[in-house]
């Protein structure tokens, strides 16, 4: 039969390979068939793993074997900051190029397990820094709904990888807003799970306090089952929380909140807010209460974001000193390696974020910024936790404008950072959000709804998100 | 920012940076903190929370591994070798 990926969701792929219509291979043939067409312009992709046909015959063993799940035989990217044992993962840098990953991730020996097929790595900014993947040190990556502009980021490679029929569903990272943006501006579903949901063992650090890892997909059902394949505990990680203590509070009432003052600001599109609001027409008529909520505070969160988040950056960092692993420079002495090796194979984004981070954290800025950044992490996290009190959901649109033209926002730092403006909340509060797509503007481009749940309340994304879906 | 505190910077950061760049962020790091002092409008001054509430968390220390199961994929990735130890510049 002919396959029409495009169209095929996770569960109907699994159905037709059970029932003999078509094989793992054909499958996945599919697939590379669109990649090689397109990847070329749009580079998606760094690396197209060697070994995809053994997998795939392990996958369709599984299916001889009724030892199938949904995810087997399903063509699933990674981010390049995944590790995949024996292969390169280099964060989207130079300082990595030549790394090769000494021992799987735990997302990937999850998924391992499922029998699912890597396809490849896909392209991100460096080190996750960035948000239009225009910071990666191997190109940039087209947004494969118009090749003009950006595909988001910093999981912009993941994106567009699903986007462009190159996998089914896409891992990527999101650490303020890495995952939700690219998919907003691909037209795609990504959700950023709860914090301590998804182990970090294995994935190269940006920010400790905020990075999580997450799926992107075409649809919710996709976007769920990826999810449930990797939200175990794991011991390897300290952040990662036991399945007894991941509580659910409330029932869900159908009663959403929008943060009105949070919708007021010159850089905030107006067909944006106009999208918006239909949006919210749209739940209404699902059956969804739609109320006006204040969060006076969280308003500060991209501020206590830019503080924290490079500070805990330029620790994490240090590691890369030519030394261990990756790159080296030619040098005369030690500290001459350090200097020459960062200064070389870091890019620009890398070197001015490190540099910020060492400010904040110097002696005599750190109750000046961090400290009290870190008092005000709290204070959001607790005004959410109170909202959510009354209702089940807090939606805001995903971003402040839509995917905008390469080269628009690489100069200004400050107008690249407030494209996470909506979605750094979440990361904040380290609660689960989702972004949905919501249309599009009049000139097509895509726009996305975000909606944000309490703690471990993944289900109540899902739920609405199907709603909004149909 | 003075050009002088970015020099101290990268020095510190132990990146090496040019002449040029170094202006670029002078003018970048004014406007990024610029922005992120909004925080000083909160008015959020949480002094009995101050401890900042967070704990290490430790696992037992015994060894979960084989004997050398990962020394060679270790050593492999070193930039500088020899006979199965790190090579490092001399340091004095």
């Amino acid at each position: 039969m002919k396959i029409e990926i495009q169209k095929l969701t996770i569960k109907e792929i699994h159905e037709h390979i059970k029932n003999a219509d078509f094989t793992v291979a054909d499958l996945v043939g599919e697939y590379l068939k669109n990649i090689k067409a397109k990847n070329e312009d749009i580079n998606a992709y760094i690396e197209i793993y060697p070994d995809v046909i053994e997998q795939i015959e392990r996958a369709q063993d599984m299916f001889n074997n009724n030892e199938a799940t949904f995810l087997t035989g399903i063509p699933v990217s990674l981010k390049d900051n995944m590790l995949r044992k024996g292969f390169v993962s280099s964060a989207g840098s130079k300082i990595l190029e030549n790394y090769n990953a000494t021992y799987d991730s735990f997302v990937v020996k999850k998924l391992k397990e499922k029998g699912v097929v890597f396809i490849g790595r896909t392209n991100m900014d460096e080190f996750a820094m960035g948000s239009s993947n225009e910071t990666s040190s191997y190109g940039r990556t087209l947004n494969p709904l118009d090749y003009t502009r950006v595909p988001g980021g910093s999981s912009g490679g993941p994106a567009a990888s699903v986007a462009m029929d190159g996998a089914c569903v896409a891992l990527g990272t999101d650490t303020g807003g890495s995952i939700r943006q690219p998919a907003s501006f691909c037209g795609l579903v990504g959700l950023k799970p709860t914090y301590g949901s998804v182990s970090r063992n294995g994935i190269i650090s940006l920010s400790n306090s905020f990075d999580q890892v997450g799926p992107i997909g075409k649809v919710v059902d996709d976007v769920e089952i990826l999810f449930d394949a990797i939200k175990d505990c794991d011991k390897d990680d300290s952040t990662s929380v036991p399945f007894e203590k991941r509580k659910k509070i409330t029932d869900m009432r159908k009663k959403i909140g929008v943060p009105r003052d949070f919708l007021i600001g010159d850089s905030i599109d107006k067909e944006v807010l106009k999208n918006f609001d239909e949006a919210c027409d749209k739940l209404r008529k699902e059956g969804y209460e739609i109320v006006d909520i204040s969060l006076p505070l969280i308003k500060y969160s991209l501020s206590v974001y830019y503080i924290i988040q490079p500070a805990e950056a330029s620790s994490n960092l240090a590691r890369y000193d030519g030394v261990k692993y990756g790159k080296s420079s030619d040098a005369l002495n030690l500290s001459d390696l350090y200097t020459k090796t960062r200064g070389l194979y870091f890019g620009k984004e890398v070197r001015r974020r490190i540099m910020l981070g060492t400010y904040i954290l110097s002696g005599g800025h750190k109750d000046q910024f961090y400290k009290k950044a870190y008092v005000l992490k709290k204070a959001i996290h607790k005004e959410l936790d109170n909202v959510f009190k009354d209702i089940d959901a807090v939606i805001t649109p995903s971003c402040p404008f839509p995917p905008f033209k390469f080269g628009e926002k690489s100069k200004d730092p400050v107008s690249m950072y407030l494209s996470d403006l909506f979605l750094v909340p979440a990361n904040i509060a380290e609660i689960p959000a989702i972004s949905i797509p919501s249309g599009s503007n009049s000139e097509g481009l895509p726009l996305g709804l975000h909606i944000m749940a309490p703690m471990w309340r993944e289900d109540i994304l899902f739920s609405i998100g199907r709603d909004f879906e149909k | 920012m003075e050009i002088k505190e970015i020099e101290n910077l990268a020095a510190r950061a132990k990146i090496d940076i040019d002449t040029d760049e170094i202006k670029e962020l002078a003018l970048d790091f004014d406007k990024i903190f610029d922005y992120v002092s909004q925080i000083n409008e909160s008015g959020i001054t949480d002094t009995e929370n101050d401890d900042i509430n967070i704990k290490n968390v430790f696992r037992d220390d015994v060894v979960t591994n084989k004997n050398g199961e990962f020394t060679d994929a270790i050593v492999t990735e070193m930039p500088d070798k020899k006979d199965g130890y790190l090579k490092v510049k001399k340091i004095l």
